[in-house]
């Protein structure tokens, strides 16, 4: 079933890059909410991550002949993309968002019965505003490795850094964030 | 004609282009080298903290039991931390030095890069169980340092030790180049004063032989350490290998023997062993000796440069 | 929190969806977008561009040659500077010329600093290592640890008072002997 799926998406990408936009299309589907979701977690604001994300997939899109190019997954390129594009959207920002604003879609996060609700509540915010008080690195690796689910070499590829540093980094980030979440239940 | 073109400027070009690359590589193994010491620096103060706590009375026994159990294992945390980015720097190194583009280097970083990564996920799983087993108690805590240090010093430091010997023994070589090219110039200018009779005095022509023997030394000595890295740090070997290998062996032996010798007298020497410490010894100190002669040779083309006229009175 | 709990929390995050409406609406307009080649030469760039692309043979001729004669020149200017400075002083000695050797020496000396410092270096952090997980390991008896009780004695012999004492006194004394004298 696997090896169908990346069959697909393989011939799906070749379609593509010959300039089939339906072939694109069935990508942008795959891949447009992992891609959404990613960024909304950096930058904390819908609109602002609905228009990054559609910068995302319009540059490769214009781009997708130079995608093999790269030597890396789709999947990877787009979340090198999408992070080239927080960063640049952060130097031109002007306005700085109060970290302590907790986005209603993180509010509405909760898959509890409605007993356990409101402390999952009040964990899901804690979480998410300790994620947000660390350092950059520490918060990208988080949500790519936790929330996004990569794997460290796939995080290696998009990062640019050593398969070796990403896991020291992923270490560090989770005990960081315990260490800070470990002040706020003090 | 050679002010305007020389193949050799090429070298000394090429030199400091590996030196800016090295010392850009450097820097940035400086920062990392910041961290490391930071790190480390912590770690020292939590063992002293450790140690104090273990010896306060007026600390009440619950609390003091948890204070110690956390230092244990943040210093546990911390050590593993360091190990880990020491490692990763080195395989950063290895995966992106300039080694001789042939398949016999490539076996040795890929034996040595796959060594390392099976090095790193032992540091992985033993930083996850640490993290994951926080009900450890301070002799679970005990048990696990021991381990992580007999692991850690036995194997993996020797490892990572083992990977820095072969990354200076290939750096060497382009220092050995602009060396060369140095005493092929100084060799010219020296030939020319004794061909228009500027002097009679033998002491420079002494100096540049001197400067040359050091060189010739330092290339056999480099010679000697890559070949003794190509065939033991690699996983394919051959009937040759095995040939070199033995022989090498017998002269650390003999040299073993001679460095105890020189402390007592030995009446049985078929108990003396060459171990892979002594091998790992063995590379680190030629590499050593190369590069010293490669020094040594320049403090002879200083002196010869500084003095050079008074040789020609 | 425990790290089983944080990651079930993190995992809780992949239930973030963009909106339907505005994704549909994304997709159609980037699709509607022309599959342009990566290198597009725009109007302005062709027009500057054009000129340059007409070039005349004579200009190009009377240029090279232009050029052959300042290069040929410069490369006789060289020529001529060497042959003075070579036969004209016997101790032109460039292999020699002592900034030349010692700033190389400097070069040579720091890099091979680098390397050997480097292994130094890593020894000396896994020694440090090792004697922390050893203390961390160890069973010394809580009150018989060497380092504490070296502190303690440390703290003890810089606060003796009778050694300050002393030295006040003895500095006392030499300032009244040179007076009486």
């Amino acid at each position: 079933m696997k090896d169908e799926r990346i069959d697909n998406e393989r011939d799906l990408l070749e379609r593509a890059i010959r300039g089939e936009a339906s072939a694109f299309g069935l990508l942008y589907d795959k891949y447009q909410p992992k891609l959404f979701r990613f960024i909304f977690l950096k930058v904390s604001q819908r609109e602002e991550a609905e228009d990054l994300t559609h910068q995302v997939f319009l540059s490769a899109w214009q781009n997708i002949e130079m995608f093999q190019d790269q030597g890396l997954p789709m999947a990877s390129w787009l979340y090198k993309i999408a992070r080239n594009k927080v960063i640049d959207f952060y130097r031109t920002k002007k306005q700085i968002t109060n970290i302590d604003d907790i986005p209603d879609e993180v509010l509405s996060l909760t898959t509890k019965s409605s007993e356990e609700m409101l402390s999952n509540k009040l964990e899901v915010e804690t979480v998410y505003k300790t994620i947000k008080r660390l350092p950059s690195d520490y918060q990208e690796i988080i949500l790519m490795r936790f929330v996004e689910g990569l794997s460290p070499k796939e995080i290696a590829k998009i990062t640019g850094k050593n398969h070796g540093a990403v896991r020291v980094l992923q270490f560090r980030a989770l005990r960081q964030l315990k260490k800070e979440l470990e002040k706020y239940e003090a | 004609m050679k002010i305007f073109y020389k193949t050799k400027h090429v070298l000394v070009v090429l030199f400091v282009t590996v030196l800016i690359l090295t010392t850009l590589a450097g820097t940035k193994s400086a920062f990392a080298d910041d961290s490391i010491n930071a790190k480390l620096s912590q770690t020292k103060d939590d063992v002293a903290k450790l140690l104090k706590i273990q010896d306060d009375m007026t600390i009440p026994t619950g609390p003091k039991q948890k204070m110690e159990i956390d230092l244990r294992r943040e210093i546990i945390s911390n050590v593993i931390d360091v190990a880990q980015s020491q490692l990763s720097d080195v395989q950063n190194q290895l995966s992106s030095s300039t080694l001789p583009k042939n398949d016999e280097w490539n076996n040795v970083r890929n034996y040595l890069l796959n060594i390392l990564n099976q090095d790193s996920s032992y540091y992985d799983n033993t930083q996850s169980s640490l993290q994951d087993n926080q009900d450890m108690t301070a002799a679970d805590l005990k048990s696990f340092a021991r381990a992580l240090e007999a692991m850690k010093s036995n194997n993996i430091d020797k490892d990572v030790a083992r990977a820095n010997n072969v990354l200076a023994a290939v750096n060497i070589n382009s220092v050995l180049s602009v060396a060369d090219d140095r005493l092929s110039k100084v060799g010219i200018d020296v030939n020319r004063i004794y061909s228009n009779k500027l002097t009679q005095n033998q002491a420079l022509r002494n100096l540049y032989n001197q400067a040359a023997e050091n060189l010739k030394n330092a290339h056999a000595l480099n010679d000697d350490s890559s070949q003794a890295i190509l065939n033991l740090y690699t996983s394919t070997t051959t009937t040759s290998t095995d040939e070199f290998v033995a022989t090498l062996k017998e002269k650390i032996l003999s040299q073993k023997i001679s460095s105890i010798e020189a402390q007592y007298p030995l009446t049985d020497t078929s108990t003396i062993r060459v171990t892979q410490d002594d091998i790992d010894s063995y590379i680190a100190n030629t590499v050593s000796e190369a590069y010293n002669n490669i020094k040594n040779a320049y403090d002879t083309f200083i002196n010869m440069s500084v003095n050079v006229k008074k040789y020609l009175q | 929190m425990k790290h089983n709990q944080i990651i079930k929390i993190l995992e809780q995050f992949r239930t973030i969806t963009p909106d339907k409406a505005y994704s549909e609406r994304s997709k159609n307009i980037i699709l509607a977008t022309p599959f342009t080649p990566t290198i597009q030469e725009s109007p302005s760039f062709a027009a500057a561009t054009a000129d340059l692309r007409t070039i005349s043979f004579t200009s190009l001729f009377q240029n090279v040659w232009r050029g052959l004669a300042v290069a040929t020149a410069t490369v006789g200017l060289f020529i001529i500077i060497y042959l003075a400075t070579s036969q004209l002083s016997p101790l032109f000695l460039p292999g020699l010329n002592q900034r030349g050797v010692v700033a190389e020496a400097d070069m040579i000396n720091a890099s091979i600093d680098v390397q050997l410092s480097h292994i130094q270096r890593f020894e000396q952090d896994a020694s440090e290592s090792a004697s922390a997980l050893k203390e961390v390991a160890a069973n010394t008896p809580a009150h018989l640890s060497e380092s504490v009780i070296k502190g303690e004695q440390t703290k003890i012999n810089s606060a003796n008072p009778s050694d300050s004492t002393s030295s006040t006194t003895s500095d006392v004394n030499d300032i009244l002997n040179s007076i009486t004298k």
